[in-house]
C-alpha cells in the first residue's frame, strides 16, 4: 500500500478506514472540548474558579482507564461498530450534562463519565485491523491515530470561534459544546448503518479470553504486579485532590479509595492465577520475552502520550494569559501542538520501520521530546509569538513521532501478546495524563513543561536500560526442500498449536 | 550454478521466476526460492492470527511455485524466514544459502493519481532512499553476490 491510497475512496477498506478516522476524530474532538472555552466559562460562570478548571481537566483523562477495559469486552463480544456506535451515542449524554450543568456536582461528574470516550481509540484500531492486509495494517492504524488525534486540536481551533461569534452572548460555550455533543450522537447513528465489521463476509473471531498478561519469569511477575498497580491505582490521586478542593467528603473518598484498593488487589490476584501455573511449569527459553522492554515502552507513552493529553488541556490557557490574546487566537495557536498529528504520527511508525532500528529510532524521539518540553519551559511573554509557536511545533513532532514508534516497537515484543501489551501501555498514556494533570494543579505553566521534560528524559533513561532491539526470528526459520515439505507442515501445525514466535 | 530468488507470490515475482527459468535453463540451475513473511504491524489482539494467515499464504505460494519448476524440469527448494524482508534476504543469502546469483523483482512504484497523491509517494520513496530503503535498494548496496533486478513491466 502506497500513501497515496488513502485518497481512493471506492476502495471498501480505504472507505472504512476513512469513517473509522472521523468517527475518533469526532470523540477526541468531543473530549477536549473543554480546554479552549474554559476562559469563556471563567467569565460567564462566576463560582467557577481557575483550579475547578484544573480539576476539570483531571476527571476528563480519569475514568478512561476502566472504560477501556470495559470496552474491551464489549469489543469481543459485539464488535468493533456496535461498540463505536453505541459509544458516540452514549457519551453524547455526559456531554450535554456538562454543556448545561449549574453545579459544581454537575460538572464535575458528567466531566468524570465522559473521560470514559479515550477508550474509542481502541476500538477504532480494532476496526481498522479487520479492514487490511498485514502488509498495509501499520500504516492504516498510524493514519487512523494520527488522524483522530487530530481532533483535539479541531476543537481548539474551531470552538472558541463556535462559542464567540456562532452563538455568542453568556452561554455560547454551553452551545458549542453541546452542538459537539449532538454531532457526534448524528455520526454514531450514521456510523452504525455505513460501515460493517470487516469486508464482506469476515468471521468475527473471538479472541482467546486473556485476564492477565503472561510472563516469563519469576522477577518479570513482580515487575508486572509492580506495573499494574498505578493502572487503576492512579485513580487514588484524583480522589484524593477532589476531597483536598472540599467536593467530596471523607467518607465518601474512603468509599472511593476502598473501590480502587478492590479492583487494584482484583488485577493482582488475576495475574497471579495466570502466570503461577505457567512459571511452576517453566517457560521453555524460545517463548519467553523481556518484561523490561514492556515497561519501557509503558513509560515511554506515559511520557508522550500522557503529555499530549496534558498539554492539550491546557495549552490554550496558557497562551491567551502569557500573551494576553483573545480566546479565539488563543485555540488557534495552541491547536498547532495537535495540529503536527495529521503527519508526525504515521511519520513516527514510518521512521520505525525503515530505519530498521526501532530502539534507536525511539530513543531519538524520546530525547527530543525532553529537549523540546524544557526550551518551551524557557517561553514567557518577552518571547516573540512565532518563536514560541515554532517550539510548540517542534516538541509535538517529537511527541506524536514518539507515539508513533511506540506502537511501532510493541507488536514485535512479543507476537502472540501484542494486544495486552499494547492496551496496557495505551493506558499507560492516560495514567500519565492523570499524574501530569495532578501536578498542574500545584504549579506554574513554566514548571510544568520542565516536569513534563523531566518525565520524558527518565523514559530516555530507562529505554536505554531495559528497551531491546526486538529480533527478527533468525532462531525460526522454515526451510523446506522438495522431499521434506511434508514433514515440515506437520512441525508447522505442531507449533502453531504450541504457540511459538 | 546457484540461484536464490525473492518470492512473495506477487505478480513480479512469478515473472521473475518464469524469466530466470527461461535464462538460466541451459545452466542446470539450483534454485532457491526464499519468501519472507514480515510481522504485521498490528497492535490488536489478531495480531498473531494475522501473521499465521500471512505464512499460510505464502507456503502456499512457495507451493506453487514448486510446482512449476517440477513442470519446468528445474531443480529447485524453497524457504520460509520470518522477519524484516530486507535484513532476512541478506541473511539467508549470506549466511545461509551462498548463492551464485540473487534475483529480486523490483517493485513498480509508478505513482498514479494526482498532484497530491504523486508528490506524497515522491516524498515516502525519497525517505525510504535516505534511511533503509525499499528492499531492492537495500540489497543493491549490500549484498556480496552478483544480482539481478528485473524491473516490472
Amino acid at each position: 500500500m502506497k500513501v497515496a491510497d488513502v485518497f481512493r475512496f471506492r476502495n471498501a477498506e480505504i472507505k472504512a478506514l476513512h469513517l473509522t478516522w472521523i468517527a475518533f476524530f469526532i470523540t477526541f474532538y468531543v473530549w477536549f472540548n473543554m480546554a479552549p472555552l474554559a476562559s469563556s466559562m471563567l467569565k460567564s460562570v462566576d463560582w467557577l474558579t481557575t483550579d475547578d478548571l484544573r480539576l476539570f481537566a483531571i476527571c476528563n483523562v480519569a475514568l478512561t482507564i476502566p472504560a477501556r477495559i470495559v470496552v474491551g469486552m464489549a469489543l469481543d463480544r459485539f464488535g468493533p461498530r456496535r461498540v463505536f456506535s453505541v459509544l458516540m451515542v452514549l457519551m453524547s449524554i455526559p456531554a450535554l450534562f456538562f454543556a448545561f450543568g449549574n453545579t459544581m456536582t454537575q460538572l464535575l461528574v458528567s466531566r468524570l463519565v465522559l473521560s470514559s470516550i479515550g477508550a474509542s481509540f481502541v476500538v477504532g484500531i480494532h476496526m481498522t485491523a479487520m479492514w487490511f492486509k498485514p502488509k498495509d495494517i501499520g500504516f492504516a492504524e498510524g493514519f487512523y491515530a494520527g488522524w483522530g488525534n487530530f481532533g483535539s486540536a479541531a476543537a481548539a481551533i474551531s470552538l472558541p470561534t463556535i462559542a464567540l461569534h456562532m452563538y455568542g452572548g453568556e452561554d455560547g460555550w454551553r452551545w458549542a459544546i453541546a452542538q459537539s455533543a449532538i454531532v457526534m450522537a448524528a455520526y454514531g447513528v450514521y456510523y452504525w448503518f455505513a460501515i460493517t465489521d470487516g469486508p464482506v463476509g469476515t468471521v468475527h473471531r473471538k479472541p482467546r479470553k486473556a485476564v492477565a498478561l503472561e510472563v516469563s519469569t519469576w522477577g518479570d511477575m513482580v515487575k508486572l504486579i509492580l506495573w499494574t498497580i498505578p493502572l487503576v491505582g492512579v485513580l487514588a490521586i484524583l480522589v484524593w485532590r477532589i476531597q483536598n478542593m472540599g467536593y467530596l467528603s471523607t467518607t465518601g473518598a474512603a468509599i472511593c479509595y476502598a473501590v480502587i484498593f478492590a479492583v487494584v488487589c482484583y488485577q493482582i490476584i488475576q495475574i497471579l492465577r495466570v502466570n503461577v501455573p505457567i512459571l511452576k511449569k517453566g517457560v521453555p527459553e524460545d517463548d519467553k520475552y523481556p518484561f523490561n522492554s514492556v515497561a519501557a515502552l509503558n513509560s515511554t507513552y506515559f511520557a508522550n502520550f500522557g503529555a499530549e493529553l496534558a498539554v492539550v488541556s491546557m495549552l490554550p490557557m496558557f497562551f491567551e494569559e502569557t500573551w494576553s490574546l483573545s480566546a479565539t487566537a488563543a485555540g488557534l495557536i495552541a491547536a498547532s501542538f495537535a495540529f503536527v498529528n495529521l503527519v508526525a504520527r504515521p511519520m513516527g511508525g514510518l521512521v520505525s520501520d525503515r530505519m530498521g532500528n526501532r530502539r534507536f529510532v525511539m530513543l531519538s524521539y524520546m530525547f527530543g521530546i525532553a529537549v523540546g518540553f524544557a526550551m518551551m519551559g524557557l517561553m514567557n511573554s518577552s518571547w516573540p509569538l512565532i518563536i514560541a509557536v515554532g517550539i510548540t511545533v517542534f516538541t509535538s513532532f517529537f511527541v506524536q513521532g514518539a507515539e508513533g514508534a511506540t506502537f511501532g516497537i510493541i507488536p514485535s515484543i512479543k507476537r502472540r501478546l501484542t494486544g495486552q501489551i499494547s492496551g496496557m501501555a495505551g493506558a499507560y498514556g492516560n495514567v500519565g495524563a492523570v499524574v501530569y494533570l495532578t501536578i498542574f494543579t500545584f504549579v506554574t505553566p513554566t514548571q510544568f513543561f520542565y516536569i513534563i521534560a523531566a518525565g520524558a528524559f527518565i523514559s530516555w533513561v530507562l529505554c536505554v536500560m531495559w528497551l531491546k532491539e526486538p529480533e527478527s526470528g533468525f532462531s525460526d526459520e522454515y526451510h523446506v526442500s522438495s522431499v521434506d515439505r511434508q514433514i515440515e507442515e506437520e512441525e508447522r501445525l505442531r507449533q502453531a498449536t504450541a504457540t511459538s514466535t | 550454478m546457484k540461484i536464490m530468488i525473492a518470492y512473495d507470490g506477487s505478480r513480479n515475482a512469478r515473472l521473475a521466476l518464469a524469466q530466470t527459468i527461461t535464462m538460466f535453463r541451459d545452466l542446470k540451475p539450483q534454485l532457491t526460492l526464499v519468501a519472507v513473511a514480515e510481522n504485521p504491524r498490528d497492535i490488536t489482539s489478531g495480531n498473531e492470527d494475522l501473521f499465521q494467515q500471512e505464512v499460510t499464504e505464502l507456503k502456499n505460494y512457495l507451493n506453487e511455485a514448486m510446482e512449476v519448476c517440477q513442470n519446468e524440469d528445474v531443480a529447485a527448494e524453497t524457504m520460509l524466514l520470518e522477519g524484516d524482508p530486507r535484513k532476512m534476504l541478506l541473511y539467508a543469502a549470506e549466511k545461509k544459502i551462498h548463492p551464485d546469483m540473487l534475483v529480486i523483482a523490483r517493485h513498480s512504484h509508478e505513482p498514479d493519481g494526482g498532484f497530491i497523491a504523486r508528490s506524497l509517494t515522491y516524498f515516502v520513496d525519497e525517505l525510504d532512499y535516505m534511511t533503509f530503503g525499499s528492499v531492492s535498494s537495500f540489497l543493491a548496496r549490500r549484498i556480496q553476490c552478483p544480482l539481478l533486478i528485473l524491473p516490472s513491466r
